[in-house]
């Protein structure tokens, strides 16, 4: 292989591509931090996957795009539509999960949940069969089946940030987003989490997690060049002209030089 | 022993802790050429005159404005940001690698033209040697990449470093970037929640209209599409037009004329003073 070139455009091209599978390498590492991150105990709690590639994106992204009617607050869904450009236009998705918070919690009677110096906040708000936690059944209609242990939560958050902290030191864009998370859950990914976090990963020029324009489902980058495509080849029809005869006036001025 | 107010002290001690180690790292860069750079770390009340000339030449400059906004803001709330500033003077090359990237065929005739056509631009002053400005580049790159070793992210302005530059806060360059950190809160200079409210939404749509256009055009077959500017748009026509703006041209002479006097004064009583 005597050379690889790069470049971020046009998305998905032989270029993109190659420089896609350095970012993909970066993020690789951060899942690796989020395993070494400093957790209650050392218990093993984190699951993670590593999301790439236009399809999936994409799936991920009709996903938010659904799930920001979720609620009727104007806020939340621009907050999704929006986020959901985002996944399409990151190099790969980090999904963070917790498999303890729901059914094994920390069991040290912490507070966190419910204030109380015992665990009797969680257990008595779910399912039990004996004092074990049927996290299957649902409590409530929200997106996230909760309550979940606040401990768990935390470490899940320390995960987040070993993996935050990677992307800074590999210099590439990574931003935390619960809407990626949420989505990717429903679709799936991380079955055994009940909470998930989604760190986009990106390494373009401009950071395609911050910065952005208002309703920018609509006014993203990829529309912008969709409606020059809509425009532009009605233009080429609209005065007509023949490059092989030219316009009368400089092709005289030529004879007559 | 003591204990401290852990963000009245980042905000102030540590800010600034940072804002030098990056001017050292601005100092021990790379080069590709032998280039002199200079630094110097701007602070609290200091910034005031900066907020006050970028406001000025943010009157022609939305994207200026923003800056001006988002350090006044940080200001008022008894938050200073620390602007560090790294500069370089490029108006000359004593490199002799007669390399052609000015324009010139050697550095000699290079040092001749500049030395006679020295001048300012609307941001920075040129002629310029490639190498000096490439190796300014990379040295402030190396500053800003030190802040986010420390999880500070910071931003690369040619605004504040322009402001800094014209008051004189980094003699003797020909080019400044201003690299802002804090106030110690996440997103400060990305997104800038504090910029909300400043536009309204009517604001920002006759933004895109005139700058994305082509999402807001019609079918263009006619030769003048209309512009789809509400859904009634196929009975009220509009269109765009391409033409002069007197209005424009004369606010921006006056902005000019502004940040002059401004400066001139700023410097006479900083003179004074010192």
């Amino acid at each position: 292989m005597p050379s690889i070139y790069y470049d971020e455009w046009p998305r998905y091209s032989p270029p993109d591509q190659a420089r896609r599978e350095n970012t993909l390498a970066a993020a690789k590492m951060m899942l690796n931090a989020a395993f070494t991150a400093p957790m209650m105990g050392g218990i093993p709690q984190i699951e993670g996957a590593l999301i790439w590639g236009y399809e999936d994106q994409e799936k991920i992204a009709r996903k938010m795009e659904e799930l920001a009617r979720a609620n009727k607050g104007k806020r939340w869904q621009e907050m999704f539509k929006t986020e959901a450009v985002m996944v399409r236009e990151a190099d790969a998705v980090v999904l963070l999960g917790n498999y303890r918070a729901a059914d094994t919690p920390m069991d040290a009677g912490c507070g966190l949940c419910g204030g109380q110096p015992n665990c009797d906040f969680l257990y008595n708000r779910r399912t039990c069969v004996g004092g074990v936690i049927d996290h299957t059944e649902l409590q409530t209609e929200n997106l996230i089946n909760g309550p979940l242990c606040m401990c768990r939560v935390s470490d899940l958050g320390e995960a987040v940030g070993g993996a935050m902290t990677v992307a800074t030191r590999l210099l590439v864009d990574a931003r935390p987003f619960m809407s990626v998370g949420l989505a990717a859950l429903k679709l799936g990914y991380l079955r055994r989490s009940e909470i998930a976090v989604g760190i986009l990963v990106a390494s373009q020029a401009k950071s395609p997690f911050v910065d952005v324009l208002p309703y920018y489902h609509m006014f993203s980058l990829d529309r912008a060049v969709d409606n020059l495509r809509r425009t532009y080849v009605v233009l080429r029809q609209v005065f007509w002209y023949d490059y092989r005869t030219g316009f009368r006036s400089r092709v005289k001025k030529e004879e007559e030089e | 022993m003591a204990i401290y107010d852990g963000n009245k002290m980042a905000a102030t001690e540590g800010l600034l802790e940072v804002a030098r180690l990056c001017a050292l790292a601005a100092l021990k860069a790379p080069r590709v050429g032998r280039t002199e750079i200079k630094t110097a770390i701007v602070t609290g009340d200091d910034l005031w005159p900066v907020v006050e000339v970028l406001e000025i030449i943010g009157e022609g400059s939305a994207f200026i404005m923003g800056d001006a906004i988002a350090v006044r803001k940080a200001l008022e709330a008894g938050t200073p940001p620390v602007l560090l500033l790294v500069g370089v003077d490029a108006s000359s090359s004593e490199l002799a690698w007669n390399c052609g990237a000015c324009g010139f065929s050697s550095c000699g005739e290079f040092n001749a033209y500049a030395k006679k056509n020295l001048g300012p631009g609307t941001l920075f002053a040129g002629p310029s040697c490639a190498w000096k400005i490439l190796d300014h580049a990379v040295a402030s790159n190396w500053a800003a990449a030190a802040a986010w070793q420390y999880n500070v992210p910071n931003r690369m302005q040619a605004s504040t470093g322009v402001g800094a530059y014209l008051l004189g806060y980094l003699e003797g360059c020909t080019m400044c970037v201003g690299i802002t950190m804090g106030p110690p809160a996440p997103m400060v200079y990305y997104d800038r929640p504090i910029m909300r409210d400043v536009y309204t939404e009517d604001d920002i749509v006759e933004m895109l209209q005139r700058n994305i256009p082509s999402i807001f055009e019609g079918f263009p077959g006619d030769g003048r599409p209309k512009i789809r500017h509400s859904p009634n748009w196929f009975t009220e026509w509009r269109f765009t037009k391409v033409e002069r703006d007197p209005e424009l041209e004369a606010k921006a002479a006056s902005i000019a004329e502004r940040v002059q006097k401004y400066v001139a004064e700023f410097r006479a009583k900083r003179q004074q003073s010192s």
